[in-house]
């Protein structure tokens, strides 16, 4: 959301109710508002992000492209063209957009980051990685660019700087909804569901509805119930791990001609691993039998 | 020098007695050489001409009390209540109502009558003449709202003794369309007292610093007419929760609420604040805090007896034929009053079909109201599965636990998908 400043009541109202989130309420405000407002290009901005914070992009392109008519160099219409063009899946339209915005303000942090992201979701993460130390270097404290270069870190795979990098990011911005999900995410992936729970529960507590979010805080739940816990026995170690690990152990065994010995470790092997096998699956029944319960 | 200039002036004002602004020069002179009594009198004689400012208004009351003239100041605040004067308002009031009280009288107020609309002030003041009676369903609500509000309001002898007042804030929540503002208005109604809406586009303004001013003059609006309701519509528009924002315009205005609310048990007895939201979630943790609007009460979709009525209610005076609106609202689960308003539209609107074509006249029949059942589906669903993640992952302080109480229920359940 571009700062703007508006002076017409029912603009901004609409824009009120865009910084809160509510687009709906926003677009009906917009659809009501009299023809006189057409010559202006920030109703043509609001009623465009309204139609992209609902996911109708189709909309939000068109009607960016009658604000743009009216002013062609604005940079927050350029802006909200290159979000509108990347949903749409053009994405060398959202590059034109956000580039012609960055010509005229080439120091922006909020333009370089968005265009960081842009070049990020097709790959070219060296070019996001400049694009983004530029927007540092300009604004050394701007959370956007801090949560880009944890997203540049996991896209690159680097989990363990990716988990550091998000541990920064919380450091400065303990509010920080992103930091919290992408660390428990990160550690979660990292085979660490224990200590993935608490920020994960608190990434879920600040944005419940965020399907994302609550669909991995639910399956890492899942993963930290008792019945499961055997199977990731101490931090950062899995059952592959212990059946690896038992192998090892009966071959060890049968080397210091212990057959005995090894066969029991092995019946306990067998248990482990229809154990952690099974474990999960009958679990998972068990609780969406429940729930069918509870439903009916 | 001043002696003098007074006397000047009473001699001129002999002979030209209309000459309004060379009085109100008098009494301003006599006000500042101390002769209160004198400057009184001119003031008096300048209000029964209906020549006092309203920016002078309330200072004449205050300078009234000051000599105990209470009929002036009574006529004074009367004045300025008429002119929409807000600011000062409230404590001249207060003032006045103490020394009436210390020599045993009660001022009778007659409110709404000339009461200023919303050009003075951010409140709109809407007729309440809505009662428990006329609101369908609702009755755990009711009743939560009669001992919460209501009687605290009729009783307040009984309160005052456990130290309680009347007054304060209460939060009703819960999905679109199930009757929250109704609830409120009948609140009002049921309590006999005036009733001001405050939206977030009444009190919205471009300039800095002057939606914190219009929210302010709105409850200022409402301590001069108390006893009466002030009801924030769509309060997590009014106050979004701080920590969401990304930018930080309107915060303001939380800070601004916060502010009046804290003044609620201070200054504003008798001033009861309803507010209503669709997004409990939205709003800023803040309000919640003991002493604002910490009384929450979860508005539910109307369950099937409430439904029955609502439908009769809309079905009065409309011609019909074999309703059986108990099977209509059986097989309606969680359908709110405007889900219902919109199955009888669409019911009457086949009807009118019907009737164009064959030339005679169709009554609402089930088979309409069945027809319009299936094509439509309860807008609530939407609002019970967002409120089911925050039951779920948001409910540490509980804040959801009504609704949690809901979701398990066999209304909730019979709706045919999980909620």
């Amino acid at each position: 959301m571009v700062e703007l400043p508006i002076r017409d009541p029912d603009l901004l109202l609409a824009k009120h109710y865009l910084d809160i989130g509510q687009s709906e309420r926003a677009l009906s405000t917009l659809t009501r508002v009299g023809s006189g407002k057409l010559e202006n290009p920030v109703f043509w901005y609001l009623l465009g992000l309204a139609h992209e914070q609902l996911k109708q992009p189709d909309q939000a392109a068109e009607v960016v492209h009658r604000g743009l008519a009216l002013a062609p160099e604005a940079i927050y219409l350029l802006h909200l063209l290159r979000h509108c063009e990347s949903q749409r899946g053009d994405l060398a339209a959202a590059e034109r957009a956000i580039l012609k915005a960055l010509q005229r303000a080439p120091e922006d942090p909020n333009l370089l980051c968005c265009y960081a992201r842009l070049v990020a979701e097709v790959g070219q993460l060296d070019k996001a990685e400049r694009l983004m130390a530029k927007a540092i270097q300009i604004a050394p404290e701007y959370q956007p660019a801090a949560r880009l270069k944890l997203d540049l870190a996991y896209l690159r795979g680097h989990d363990r700087k990716a988990i550091e990098v998000s541990k920064q990011n919380l450091a400065q911005h303990p509010d920080d909804f992103h930091g919290h999900y992408m660390l428990g995410a990160l550690m979660s992936v990292q085979r660490q569901p224990v200590g993935a729970n608490p920020r994960l529960n608190v990434a879920a507590r600040m944005e419940p509805t965020n399907e994302a979010v609550t669909g991995f805080t639910r399956q890492n739940r899942f993963l930290t119930h008792w019945l499961l816990r055997p199977l990731h026995p101490i931090k950062g170690i899995s059952a592959v791990h212990v059946w690896m690990a038992f192998i090892v152990l009966i071959v060890i065994l049968l080397e210091f001609d212990q057959p005995r010995v090894a066969d029991t470790v092995l019946y306990f092997y067998i248990f482990y691993v229809i154990y952690t096998l099974l474990a999960p699956i009958m679990l998972k029944n068990w609780q969406e039998e429940g729930q069918r319960q509870r439903l009916k | 020098m001043s002696a003098d200039r007074i006397e000047a002036l009473r001699q001129v004002l002999l002979a030209t007695p209309d000459n309004q602004p060379l009085r109100l020069l008098l009494a301003e002179l006599l006000q500042a050489a101390g002769r209160l009594e004198e400057a009184l009198a001119e003031y008096d004689t300048l209000l029964r001409a209906n020549q006092l400012g309203r920016e002078q208004l309330v200072p004449t009351g205050e300078l009234a009390l000051q000599v105990n003239n209470l009929d002036l100041a009574s006529r004074c605040l009367d004045a300025a209540l008429k002119a929409g004067v807000v600011e000062g308002l409230a404590r001249l009031r207060s003032q006045l109502d103490a020394k009436l009280a210390e020599q045993g009288y009660l001022r009778v107020v007659l409110p709404t009558v000339d009461a200023p609309g919303p050009a003075a002030s951010s409140a709109t003041e809407e007729q309440a003449a809505l009662t428990f009676a006329e609101v369908g369903g609702l009755e755990e609500v009711k009743k939560a709202i009669h001992k919460l509000i209501i009687l605290p309001l009729l009783r307040p002898d009984v309160y005052r003794r456990y130290g309680r007042q009347s007054g304060g804030g209460v939060f009703l929540f819960g999905p679109p369309g199930c009757g929250k503002t109704m609830l409120a208005r009948a609140t009002a109604g049921e309590c006999h007292l005036p009733f001001f809406n405050v939206r977030i586009e009444d009190v919205l303004d471009p300039f800095i610093g002057v939606s914190e001013r219009n929210l302010h003059l709105a409850f200022e609006h409402a301590r001069a007419h108390a006893p009466c309701v002030l009801f924030l519509d769509e309060l997590d528009a009014l106050a979004f929760a701080r920590r969401k924002r990304a930018i930080t315009t309107g915060n303001g205005l939380v800070d601004q609420l916060l502010q009046e609310l804290d003044a609620i048990g201070a200054e504003n007895k008798g001033v009861l604040v309803l507010a209503a939201s669709n997004a409990p979630w939205d709003m800023d943790d803040a309000l919640l805090r003991p002493g604002r609007f910490d009384r929450r009460l979860f508005v539910p979709p109307p369950d099937a007896p409430a439904r029955e009525r609502i439908l009769q209610i809309m079905l009065t005076g409309i011609p019909t034929e074999r309703l059986d609106l108990k099977r209509l609202a059986r097989a309606t689960p969680l359908f709110s009053g405007a889900d219902l308003r919109a199955l009888v539209d669409a019911a009457i609107d086949q009807a009118i079909d019907e009737a164009l074509e064959t030339g005679g006249e169709a009554p609402l029949t089930m088979h309409y109201l069945e027809t319009g059942r299936a094509s439509l589906r309860p807008t609530t669903l939407d609002w019970l599965e967002r409120a089911r993640n925050y039951v779920e992952f948001a409910n540490q302080d509980k804040r959801y636990n009504e609704v949690a109480a809901f979701l398990k229920s066999a209304e909730a359940r019979s709706a045919g998908r999980p909620v």
